[in-house]
């Protein structure tokens, strides 16, 4: 069981690194301070946010009863990822504008905007995009959610759904290695920030808004 | 001299082999095949005189391709579809014809998934797949980004946009940086979107050329806004901010294949040398260069060469008045250094003449151009002939 | 050392530079049909992963006995650039539009469906030019995206996917098909479909090719076996190895005679192999030149006696030369059809749509060259 979840976790993977792959790593890669506990410490708080909007979306499924279909429901599916990314476009433009974009909050103060140098802190934007990023359900996640503790299936069934997430881990792995590239070319960080704002004005208006029209 | 010749009789055995044998010699081959050596002969020769003096025709052939191109490819789609708009049966069907463009986006995606995230035909077509992927490959090794300044068909509607306007009326190199960060960050953007999207990113919101070749037709709201978005994108950065700039503002800054270009471009056999012990700083190459590749800093650090962006069109070797820029092989130039001195002064013999990598590199790139504008062309020049004859018809 | 390295890379360039472009161009119909078999579209864009196939008699024999072939793909979610973000694709080929355009009803029955006490689920009517999907009870649940494609011969349609009922069809193992013309009855089996992507068939390809070789030397054996030599029992023809002595001998038939279309189907023949053993440049005048006499032969031909022998000379011509090229992949089979349509002969006729099998794979038309293959496999096993 343990080896069929970390199977399905890695089958899944590479998908969970597309998804999440935009957000990291020009986010990452922008960073004001670098460094490899740094960068380590915001994966890590991405992932466990992203660990607990599964289980809350597990708890919620598991309410409304959607968990007795074998199959993720595609429309379900797509609503939800829309929310994904609004949240995410929204979290990181607050994050570029107030502290990542070339003309945002330097380290030499002289700040534009105070308050979204708050609201786009560093620690809080990788928890509010982990949160966000979790709204994205596929259907290996449902197959996990379905055979886990939200599909009635007990303590065994927790234990399904761990392993299946951290199979989904090892693909995280490179980002660990951005601090030392960052480090070699600064002008990494600067084209990163561009990066990161236009990230966030697609998620925000062309997958987020439009799709809502 | 006699080099000029020898090039310009290979170039002529090139030119006749894949624009009047390949095209059943045909009077309309035959014209084209006349005005691509009349182009070649006039360059090659105008560039024994004077470096730099053949660039006007790079320039005239490039504006004259992208019109051409436009019109030779609307005209097949009409042929196949019976309109420019994109038709739910080609794109089910994977029938979309596959652009260099597309071509960044679907690498990373194809090592991800080894599936290609674009419906186009993968074989079969002048536009498929793994045609254009070959084709990309082959210059990458040979001319690198010299592609985006000798052969894009896209980028020949900027070239002749800005050489429009006598005066520079905005004035870029002070924000040459920015611009350049600007491209790699959207291109960044453009790989990461489309690799979570498996989707072409680009193609989908933000090709202007859409306006020229083929697009979505507007049944949504997100499709107009689309649409609005290409329009808008040609108008502005093909149009109206190259008059302005009298630059190449697409090619600088969004175009994700100009980017791609630019970073592969390092496997290329040619560069730009700038000897830093000619150079008198007078910033004149700066201000020419269509593609921001050249700096105040550029200048003021000695670095040798110039940036990154460079697509060697060779604009700069005409302006400088101290014939201190010119192309050298990629493995000539020195790292952090100049090169300078390195090809040396006084009478060469015609078989150095003949290996100097600007005839190489000029020769290389034309060939590249001839060969794929000639199907193209024709087909717009019996366009244009039928439309005439039409015309003298009717009166 | 230094200086020869250097003086070595000089000159690659200068080879790239003169030579390797254009030989690239020459021979990138090789090098882009080697790329293109390891490369594939996303399916999501192309219907989705084949899960089962079915052909000619195996089908259903309440079909139309047109239809020849039914393919049924793997549920696609969350596409790209389609009308439908989900959707089920089916397709349908016949042997002729007209048995396209009539009526057909396809019964859908999902395994895990548990209320289900009857044989199917969902009711799919085609009609010309569109499709509808009803449930058990008659109940109009969606229209299809209908595409009618290949002169009219294939119907693909896809189910879109939004409706929750039909959405049961991405946790089926498996899927029940009927395909009728008329009501569906007891009597009639399903064809049976699992749910998963078919892996590529290294063993069916590798007999698909067996097969074709097999054919081949089949129509060669009885070719030969019928005209054994004729040059030494024929009045003055030359050796047919020596081209040149050939040419000039059919190029003095057509002096004699412009009309005469065999000489001139000859002549050209010979004239494209001559091509084949030339240079490059010489290659392509040669080939092109040739197409002129094929051509007129062919004209002249038509629906007179000897027109099988000359449409075979300029078929074979065009299945033989770069598609990338000339571009006579799909003249060719068309060539090869109109044989197989003109022949009583069993082995020319596998012959021709082997042959045209060919033609349609070099020309990237995966479905007519399936329904070739198909029908040269129902001439000869």
């Amino acid at each position: 069981m343990v080896l069929e979840a970390i199977l399905l976790g890695l089958s899944t993977g590479t998908y969970c690194t597309m998804y999440c792959g935009p957000v990291l790593i020009p986010f990452l890669c922008g960073s004001e301070k670098i460094g490899y506990k740094r960068n380590s410490g915001l994966v890590g708080v991405f992932l466990l946010a992203r660990l607990a909007t599964y289980f809350v979306l597990g708890a919620v499924f598991a309410a409304l009863g959607f968990l007795l279909n074998e199959y993720c429901d595609p429309v379900l599916a797509r609503k939800l990822s829309t929310f994904a990314y609004i949240f995410c476009g929204l979290s990181l433009l607050c994050n570029s504008l107030g502290v990542k974009f070339p003309w945002g909050c330097g380290e030499n103060g002289g700040c534009r905007a105070p308050k979204l140098r708050r609201m786009g802190n560093d620690w809080i934007t990788a928890i509010v995009t982990g949160l966000a990023v979790g709204l994205h359900v596929c259907p290996p996640l449902w197959t996990a959610m379905l055979r886990s503790v939200f599909g009635g299936n007990g303590i065994t069934g927790l234990f399904y759904f761990v392993f299946f997430y951290i199979g989904t881990l090892p693909f995280f792995i490179p980002l660990l290695g951005i601090p030392f590239i960052a480090k070699r070319l600064p002008v990494i960080r600067r084209i990163s920030r561009v990066t990161q704002f236009c990230v966030s004005l697609y998620f925000l208006i062309f997958l987020g808004l439009i799709s809502l029209l | 001299m006699i080099s000029c010749l020898i090039l310009s009789a290979l170039m002529f055995l090139i030119v006749t082999f894949f624009v009047v044998i390949m095209n059943d010699c045909s009077v309309i081959s035959v014209i084209y095949a006349a005005f691509l050596m009349f182009l070649y002969i006039r360059m090659t020769f105008a560039e024994h005189k004077k470096s730099g003096s053949g660039v006007i025709y790079r320039r005239i052939f490039q504006t004259v391709f992208a019109v051409g191109f436009c019109m030779a490819f609307i005209s097949d789609l009409y042929a196949e579809r019976g309109s420019m708009a994109i038709t739910e049966n080609a794109l089910s069907s994977a029938e979309l014809p596959f652009c260099h463009i597309a071509i960044p986006q679907v690498l990373v995606p194809l090592l991800v998934t080894k599936n290609i995230i674009f419906p186009a035909r993968i074989t079969g077509h002048y536009a498929a797949v793994a045609s254009m992927l070959l084709i990309w490959f082959i210059c990458t090794i040979t001319v690198g980004r010299g592609w985006c300044s000798w052969i894009c068909f896209y980028g020949g509607w900027e070239e002749g946009f800005s050489h429009v306007a006598k005066k520079r009326r905005i004035k870029l190199l002070p924000k040459n940086k920015e611009l350049r960060e600007f491209h790699f960050g959207f291109f960044f953007f453009i790989i990461l979107a489309s690799l979570c999207e498996l989707a072409c990113v680009y193609c989908d919101w933000f090709c202007p050329f859409k306006l020229v070749t083929e697009f979505a037709p507007a049944t949504s709201i997100p499709t107009l806004i689309a649409m609005i978005l290409f329009i808008g994108l040609f108008v502005g950065l093909v149009v109206v901010l190259p008059i302005l700039t009298k630059k190449r503002t697409q090619c600088s800054s969004l175009c994700p294949f100009g980017a791609f270009a630019s970073l592969t471009d390092r496997f290329s056999l040619f560069g730009m040398k700038i000897d830093t012990q000619k150079c008198s700083g007078c910033m004149k190459c700066a201000t020419t260069c269509p593609f921001s590749a050249i700096d105040i800093k550029t200048i003021q650090e000695k670095k040798g060469h110039p940036e990154i962006t460079c697509a060697k069109c060779g604009e700069c070797v005409g302006v400088c008045p101290q014939k201190a820029i010119s192309y050298e092989f990629r493995f000539r130039l020195n790292k952090g250094g100049c090169a300078c001195g390195s090809s040396g002064s006084g009478k060469k013999s015609a078989l150095q003449e003949l290996l100097h990598p600007a005839h190489l590199f000029r020769f290389a790139a034309f060939t590249f151009s001839a060969i794929m504008s000639s199907g193209f062309m024709i087909k717009a020049l019996n366009l244009v002939c039928n439309f005439v004859t039409s015309i003298g018809g009717a009166k | 050392m230094n200086r020869f390295h250097a003086k070595f890379k000089i000159l690659s360039a200068a080879f790239s530079c003169f030579f390797g472009i254009t030989l690239f161009f020459v021979f990138s119909d090789i090098m882009t049909n080697f790329l293109g078999s390891f490369l594939r579209v996303d399916p999501s864009y192309t219907g989705g992963e084949v899960c089962g196939e079915f052909i000619g008699n195996n089908i259903s024999a309440n079909a139309k006995p047109e239809l020849v072939h039914y393919t049924v793909h793997q549920p696609v979610t969350n596409a790209r650039w389609q009308r439908s973000a989900e959707y089920w694709q089916l397709v349908l080929e016949y042997k002729n539009p007209v048995a396209a355009s009539e009526d057909t009803r396809i019964y859908i029955g999902l395994d895990n469906q548990k209320n289900n006490d009857g044989l199917w689920d969902f009711e799919v009517l085609l009609t010309a030019g569109e499709g509808k999907v009803f449930d058990r009870d008659g109940n109009f649940i969606t229209a299809v995206e209908y595409y009618l494609l290949n002169d009219g011969t294939q119907i693909k349609f896809r189910i879109p996917l939004s409706d929750k009922r039909l959405q049961k069809v991405l946790g089926a193992k498996k899927t029940y098909h009927y395909i009728v013309t008329e009501e569906l009855s007891d009597e009639i089996n399903p064809l049976e479909v699992t749910m998963t992507a078919r892996k590529k068939d290294k063993k069916a390809e590798a007999e698909t090719r067996a097969y074709v070789s097999h054919v081949k030397e089949l129509y060669y054996q009885t070719r030969f076996a019928a005209d054994p030599e004729e040059a030494d029992f024929d009045n003055g023809k030359p050796d047919a190895n020596d081209i040149d002595a050939c040419l000039s001998y059919y190029g003095q038939k057509i002096k004699d005679n412009p009309e005469d279309y065999e000489s001139l189907s000859n002549y050209g023949t010979y004239l494209a192999m001559k091509g084949g053993r030339s240079s490059i440049m010489k290659a392509t005048a040669l080939v092109k030149e040739s197409y002129n006499y094929l051509d007129k032969a062919c004209e002249l031909a038509f629906e007179k006696e000897g027109e099988i022998d000359v449409l075979l000379n300029r078929a074979s011509v065009s299945a033989s030369v770069p598609e990338q090229v000339f571009g006579k992949a799909e003249s060719g089979a068309e060539d090869f059809m109109r044989i197989v349509l003109l022949s009583e002969d069993k082995i020319l006729k596998a012959y021709s749509y082997v042959m045209a099998y060919e033609c349609y794979k070099k020309r990237g038309n995966e479905s007519k060259a399936f329904l070739a293959l198909q029908e040269a496999k129902n001439m000869i096993e």
